[in-house]
């Protein structure tokens, strides 16, 4: 064969494409679509680092809840899942879980979906794995609608995975719109070696070991009980708050089952985006809601103010007369959303709060920024969240490494093949303030 | 352009994106992130594409750039693979694909684009960013290396 002949043999060879390419568009819509939902959710430092670690917390033998779980044994080991979480304890404490009890297994690999629980904006599926293909997985979710179809508009926060036998966790919120009556769950089993003891977890610079492949795809179809998905309240206000100088419009609370959520509205203005509240409901008892863990506020992927915020579930309360108490905010400046960062010299504009760059790193093409707080002024968010190159080009970090010691606390976040002498930094925030004195709002009776 | 505009858009040039990457890369499943990885900035960013005109040597050079951090990150990895231009003789023993892929990578874009894409001079020199007669000259240098004799209207 000459070289003519072998051209057009290859023109020849490259016009079968992979079957993967065909859903090449619907995949990049689905990652932009993931990646705004990413940046419209607010979760706290603790609530990312809590999904990285493993909990060990004993359960809360409270009488009513020791009852509960008297009268249901198999709700013993729910229970001991749900206990860092009040809002689900309580959900617990009152039955309100759906028990399912589907079980999938392929290759070796198992998985049963025991419990949700479940209402109008959240889900949390609570699960075992088994089989011999390995002792533990890594359980990647993906949902569909109920026909298999795309499903958006949702979040979802998953926990270290756990040997096979012991109960798991994940949860699903719904930004977007209200939880459906049907869901197909598909989960993609990826093998993992033993849960790390002390004396084997790896040191903090190691590599993350490669993924290996799934062992198995197991499918869940789920009915989701509207008994559950049905129930809310919400109490309206409509009251403006000046918060810092800012005016803010407390619009309305919302109450489900396994959190509270309190909607805002801005002034176009204000001079600064309110991205952050510290807050929290109490009743007449002196019973306070506070911020939960996982999803903690939602905001919109076209502006940087946060309107919506979380707190524990107040739901199974029979105490009606709620205060809402405003402790602190967090605002973005307007005009000083964008820090200029010269690479050589290491000058900034200022950064949020009481954060300095440290050091610049630069690796094979790679350069990490090291931003450092005091240990005690460190903000309650990652100080940045993505970049400008001098061309104009943008991009979100795509993670972050956080270092604390007694002293200080540093957040890593790297430039991947960054050629240029400087960049602008997106910042999450400008200044945290604490309010001299909580402002209250009295929430009318619902 | 609009979002539905991109998405009719890039659908119609995925195949030539996908085309492109493999000969860069020669892996189809690295082509096929390459692409993905292409479509998403894509996205991320049609809202600054202006002129729809523009709209596939704009693609092109969003999936090149994505594929030289891929080559570069592989560089780093492993010994550099590529032939030096001299080394003619090596080329002529190759099958013209891996000769294609050990090109020094600014030929092996000429080559790519201008043969198994189908851009014409002036939207590779687009793509590249380069001066069409640094173009024609890339072309003739690739074209002697791969002894592979093609007449201009086989490129456009």
């Amino acid at each position: 064969m000459d070289r003519l002949e072998e051209y057009r043999a290859l023109l020849q060879e490259l016009e079968t494409t992979p079957a993967r390419l065909e859903s090449a568009v619907p995949r990049a819509r689905a990652r932009v679509r993931r990646q705004k939902l990413r940046r419209a959710v607010g979760m706290p430092l603790a609530g990312l680092a809590a999904a990285c670690v493993c909990f060990v917390l004993l359960v809360n033998v409270s009488a009513p809840f020791a009852a509960a779980c008297a009268d249901l044994p198999f709700l013993k080991e729910l229970a001991q899942v749900v206990s860092f979480n009040p809002s689900l304890s309580a959900a617990v404490e009152h039955h309100w879980v759906q028990s399912v009890g589907q079980t999938q297994s392929a290759n070796g690999a198992e998985m049963t979906v025991e419990y949700l629980i479940v209402d109008q904006k959240q889900l949390n599926i609570f699960y075992t794995t088994g089989g011999d293909a390995a002792p533990r997985y890594q359980v990647d979710m993906d949902l569909l609608d109920a026909e298999g179809g795309e499903l958006s508009g949702y979040f979802l926060s998953c926990f270290e995975a756990k040997e096979n036998g012991v109960l798991q966790t994940a949860s699903v919120d719904f930004l977007d719109g209200a939880m459906p009556d049907a869901l197909r769950l598909v989960c993609s089993l990826i093998p993992l070696s033993a849960e790390p003891t002390e004396a084997t977890v790896p040191a903090e610079d190691d590599e993350t070991p490669e993924q290996s492949d799934p062992a198995a795809v197991l499918t869940f179809d789920l009915s989701l009980d509207p008994n559950f998905t049905q129930q809310s309240r919400t109490i309206p206000v409509g009251q403006w708050l000046e918060l810092d100088g800012q005016r803010v419009l407390l619009k309305e609370v919302e109450i489900y089952p396994t959190h509270i959520q309190v909607n805002l509205e801005d002034d176009p203005d204000n001079t600064a985006w309110l991205v952050g509240l510290d807050f929290y409901v109490q009743d007449t008892g002196g019973q306070r809601y506070e911020t939960p863990s996982g999803v903690t506020a939602i905001g919109s992927p076209n502006s940087p103010f946060t309107g919506s915020y979380r707190l524990d579930s107040s739901f199974f309360s029979q105490d009606q007369g709620l205060t809402l108490v405003l402790t602190g905010a967090r605002w973005l400046d307007k005009d000083k959303q964008w820090a200029n960062v010269d690479l050589i010299t290491g000058e900034t504009d200022a950064l949020p709060g009481e954060y300095t760059l440290v050091q610049i790193t630069r690796t094979q093409g790679d350069v990490e920024l090291t931003l450092r707080a005091p240990i005690d002024d460190r903000g309650t968010v990652v100080p940045v969240q993505g970049w400008r190159s001098p061309d104009g080009q943008e991009g979100d970090f795509d993670g972050w490494r956080g270092y604390n010691t007694e002293e200080f606390a540093d957040t890593r976040v790297t430039l991947k093949d960054y050629p240029w002498d400087s960049v602008e930094l997106k910042l999450s925030y400008t200044r945290e303030t604490a309010f001299a004195a909580p402002v209250t709002v009295a929430l009318p009776l619902s | 352009v609009t979002q539905q505009e991109f998405v009719e858009r890039v659908e119609q040039v995925k195949t030539r994106l996908y085309r492109t990457a493999l000969l860069y890369l020669d892996s189809e499943s690295m082509a096929l992130d390459a692409v993905d990885e292409a479509i998403y900035k894509g996205f991320c960013a049609y809202g600054k594409l202006r002129q729809e005109a523009f709209f596939e040597t704009w693609m092109t050079r969003i999936l090149l750039n994505v594929c030289a951090s891929e080559l570069r990150r592989r560089r780093r990895e492993t010994a550099a693979e590529e032939l030096p231009e001299t080394a003619a003789e090596e080329f002529d023993a190759l099958p013209l694909k891996d000769a294609i892929a050990r090109l020094p990578q600014e030929l092996r874009a000429v080559v790519v684009l201008r043969y198994f894409t189908g851009l014409t001079l002036e939207e590779t020199a687009q793509a590249l960013e380069v001066p069409r007669g640094t173009v024609s000259t890339r072309q003739r240098r690739a074209l002697a290396l791969l002894k592979l004799d093609l007449q201009e209207q086989e490129g456009s």
